[in-house]
């Protein structure tokens, strides 16, 4: 009814302007992209299409034996008077051969060679043989489909002779069997480079995603919130704990490294530490203490619980230095398989790589929980001026600290000049900013502290999900050489990324109803999160992963034209040298490697979920 | 005794909820919550346990003020509030057992969560529990395979792993036909009744009401309108309740 009440002419109008508005648009759109029609119909342009078209679609992908014979002709120069007139041929002949316009000439005087009977569009390299025997290219010509070229030249100088010298043409006939082209072999070496670069950087991803996915769950991160002065305390104690767990555990691979000589030594110290962890943590865990209730032998378990993380990490230590060693000597006795050793010695120097890191974030989280505690320990005093000027301390401390780290990380970017001056401005502006944060917030108030941490996250995903790895390969090619490598480094943390942000979405979509059940316990969000997030969303994130991995597939075919290896490295060479028949292996390459991999993620996609 | 002081909700985006509530529940006693759809009854029921975050007023349980405990110490205190839902909220691709065992959540070290582990008292209460509500024979299979009925005695069995003093329940019964909701209704009475748990249950029909509780709370528009026995529902009480259109049925 409504419609009907506006006036046709009004409605019309309407509908000019939205049309007159869209062709503009189109307009600006083709000057923009500088369409050329001329360009397309340009013969030489068309000629050259034709050309690559033409080699694209006959790829490199076998190759005959062949044999080089040689046309020659004769000719007198300089041209003494007693004519020669050149070898005979039979016109009627089907084999190859040569004609000159003259037989009998002066070195510089233009002649023409004419070539019958070859292969159709071969190129021909005709060349000038004096009697010493340099040869002389005269120029090249394309024969055309009858087999037949004509070469416009000249009789080269300072080549006299009183012999008739040489003419002749190189042309190649096939003989033998059909063999796998080496262009074939590359691009076969290649695509199996692809294929592990695509899943080595899925794997990494998964493994990072994975964890990081939660910290980025809407639903999950605002459940989570803490006291202020508890927040002041965990940026305190954060730092230290990293701080403290990196440093005493590079001691540690550093003295244990010292000592392990023999791999056997190391391996039984390392069965020996393994069976003392896990008494320790039976002993841990068997326990029970139930949270909340007070236990009495808080000392004795907080010794314990020490002991067992010591005494995991030197098993890890050793765990590494065991890897490392047998690698070594696996690779010295394997032969063939010594990449198998090589395997286990990089797996063990991974381990000792990011243990200190690890370490350092567990005790950061360690120490971090002990100012849970504290906090709560403070808020249970009476007086309230005593609560509120601790937490103004706290967090004056806090913010000065945060700030400080920050102006250094800066500082390692940009080298600022004058780091003592304006380290006391930052640690002067830090205090500031805890100080009027003290102020305002009550010691007790509840700061939905996993919101910062959801923004941030999600912030730093968006970020690196915009940089394609394309560009991200980049900088990982200046750091480890161009190859495979870089190639895995940077799709790996693109997919970090990529994977991070669709499996956080995930999180954000499951169903409610069972995760508020499982709270309605009295689980914490730890339990929450592994007894009603993860079993909702195990059959999206295999789903996703396997999709990724397609993805990976893709991007590490075309990785290689910025230096990442596999096999569009391959590919950019042949382009570059105008190779379009190998170039159109890799083409094909791509292209069922590619589909194959849709087929099979779609069907085990198809199959788990 | 569990005492509401002037509760209010106020959710975001400006819809009160609940109007500065008021009301006293004694230990052991069947307490149903009845109102029109939209009259605060969830609300006032996730309040109690803090799943919902009340905008102010007190939950005074035993002395101790709930709605104003941080959330790492209310967490010990909703092990002793278990909740049934009306969607029964069962992690649907978990086992039974799983689901039943997760009651026992609060009461573990957290770090064993990781490993999926629970001790064999765990595990021989779990049954126990299945077995009192006849479905003891589903503990491996997943909870997706059972009927709506079955998974509400389970989501009854695992709110009692937690051992209860207080059971929420938010209209358990409202998505069964009839005889299975006066199945899991007698559960819940036998709970009431043998182990002296105090009941809060949200109903929507009036026979049930009858039949099963000590007491009747009604909400309209987030207002207590009605805080009496069920017998004094009169049909004048009924039109208070449930507004002048309303027609008696049952
Ligand atoms: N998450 C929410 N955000 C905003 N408003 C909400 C939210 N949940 C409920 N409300 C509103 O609060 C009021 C009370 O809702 P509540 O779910 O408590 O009612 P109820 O009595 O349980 O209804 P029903 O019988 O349909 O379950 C309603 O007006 C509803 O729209
Ligand atoms: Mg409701």
């Amino acid at each position: 009814m409504k419609k009907d009440s506006k006036s046709p002419f009004l409605h019309s109008m309407k509908v000019a302007i939205i049309i007159i508005g869209l062709i503009i648009l189109y307009a600006i759109g083709f000057s923009v992209t500088k369409v050329n029609l001329e360009e397309t119909k340009s013969e030489i342009r068309q000629k050259q299409l034709i050309r690559i078209i033409r080699a694209l679609v006959q790829p490199d992908l076998f190759s005959y034996d062949t044999v080089d014979t040689f046309i020659q002709t004769k000719i007198l120069a300089p041209c003494t008077g007693n004519a020669y007139s050149g070898i005979a041929v039979d016109p009627s002949n089907s084999a190859p051969y040569l004609t000159l316009s003259t037989y009998c000439s002066n070195p510089g005087d233009p002649i023409t060679v004419e070539g019958f009977n070859f292969e159709a569009s071969e190129q021909m390299f005709v060349q000038f043989i004096p009697p010493n025997g340099v040869k002389l290219t005269l120029g090249q010509a394309v024969t055309d489909d009858t087999g037949h070229f004509t070469l416009d030249t000249k009789i080269p100088k300072n080549r006299e002779s009183e012999q008739p010298q040489t003419i002749q043409v190189k042309t190649s006939v096939y003989a033998g069997n059909l063999k796998i082209s080496g262009t074939l072999k590359d691009t076969w070496n290649k695509i199996v480079e692809t294929l592990f670069l695509a899943l080595l950087s899925t794997t990494v991803g998964f493994v990072f995603a994975l964890p990081l996915s939660f910290f980025a769950a809407k639903n999950l991160m605002e459940r989570l919130k803490t006291d202020f002065m508890n927040i002041s305390l965990t940026l305190i104690l954060f730092p230290i704990g990293f701080y403290l767990g990196l440093k005493i555990v590079q001691i540690m691979i550093r003295s244990i490294s010292g000592l392990t000589i023999s791999p056997v030594i190391a391996a039984v110290g390392c069965i020996l530490f393994a069976l003392l962890t896990f008494l320790l943590l039976r002993q841990l865990l068997s326990s029970q203490s139930i949270p909340g209730e007070h236990d009495t032998k808080g000392f004795k378990s907080t010794l314990a619980k020490i002991a067992a993380g010591i005494s995991i990490i030197v098993f890890c230590i050793l765990l590494s230095e065991v890897f490392i060693l047998a690698g070594d000597s696996l690779a010295k006795s394997l032969g063939a398989f010594a990449f198998l050793g090589e395997f286990v010695r990089d797996v063990g120097e991974i381990l000792e790589m990011v243990l200190p890191l690890g370490a350092g974030i567990a005790v950061s989280f360690i120490i971090g929980s002990l100012g849970g505690k504290i906090s709560k320990r403070i808020l249970a005093e009476q007086s309230a001026w005593f609560k509120k000027v601790i937490s103004i301390i706290l967090s004056v401390a806090a913010f000065a600290g945060l700030c400080l780290l920050l102006m250094n990380a800066l500082n390692f970017l940009y080298e600022f000049k004058k780091m003592r001056e304006i380290n006391v401005y930052t640690g002067i502006i830090g205090g500031l900013i805890g100080l009027v944060l003290g102020l305002v917030f009550k010691p007790n108030y509840e700061i939905r502290i996993g919101n910062v941490i959801y923004f941030i996250t999600r912030s730093v995903f968006n970020i690196l999900r915009s940089i394609e790895s394309l560009v991200m390969v980049i900088v990982f090619v200046v750091w480890v050489g161009i190859g495979p490598f870089a190639g895995s480094l940077a799709l790996a943390l693109h997919t970090i990324a990529a994977l991070g942000k669709m499996y956080s979405e995930q999180v954000e979509n499951i169903s409610e109803g069972p995760l508020e059940a499982i709270q309605a316990t009295g689980a914490n969000l730890v339990q929450q999160v592994v007894y009603a997030v993860i079993p909702q969303i195990i059959p999206p994130y295999i789903a996703f992963t396997l999709y990724r991995w397609d993805q990976n597939v893709r991007m590490s075919t075309i990785i290689g034209f910025a230096g990442g290896g596999g096999i569009g490295f391959l590919l950019q060479q042949n382009i570059n040298l105008l190779n379009y028949r190998a170039a159109s292996v890799q083409m094909i390459a791509i292209a069922v490697v590619v589909s194959l991999m849709d087929y099979l993620s779609g069907y085990v996609r198809n199959k788990i979920v | 005794m569990l005492e509401i002081k002037e509760l209010s909700k106020i959710y975001t985006g400006g819809t009160q909820a609940l109007k500065e509530i008021s009301f006293n529940v004694p230990k052991g006693q069947f307490l149903a919550v009845i109102g029109l759809s939209g009259s605060g009854k969830s609300t006032l029921l996730r309040c109690i346990n803090r799943l919902i975050e009340p905008t102010k007023g007190q939950i005074i349980w035993n002395g101790i003020d709930l709605a104003a405990l941080p959330e790492n110490e209310m967490r010990l205190y909703r092990r002793k509030i278990g909740m049934v839902f009306q969607s029964f909220n069962l992690v649907l691709r978990s086992s039974v057992l799983t689901n039943v065992l997760s009651g026992r959540l609060g009461y573990i070290n957290p770090a064993w969560s990781f490993l999926n582990r629970f001790s064999k008292q765990d595990y021989l209460d779990a049954m126990k529990q299945l077995e009192r509500v006849g479905i003891a024979d589903k503990a491996n299979q997943r909870a997706d395979e059972l009927s709506g009925g079955q998974q509400q005695r389970v989501s009854i069995a695992r709110a009692m792993m937690q051992n209860p003093e207080i059971m929420l329940a938010d209209e358990p019964v409202a998505s069964l036909d009839p005889v299975l909701a006066h199945s899991i209704m007698q559960y819940l009475d036998k709970i009431n009744k043998e182990f002296g748990v105090t009941v809060i249950c949200s109903l929507h029909f009036l026979d049930l009401v009858h039949r099963y509780a000590d007491r009747v709370v009604a909400l309209n528009d987030g207002y207590v309108v009605f805080d009496g026995v069920p017998s004094e529902i009169n049909d004048v009480k009924f039109k208070e309740i449930y507004g002048r259109d309303a027609e008696r049925v049952g």
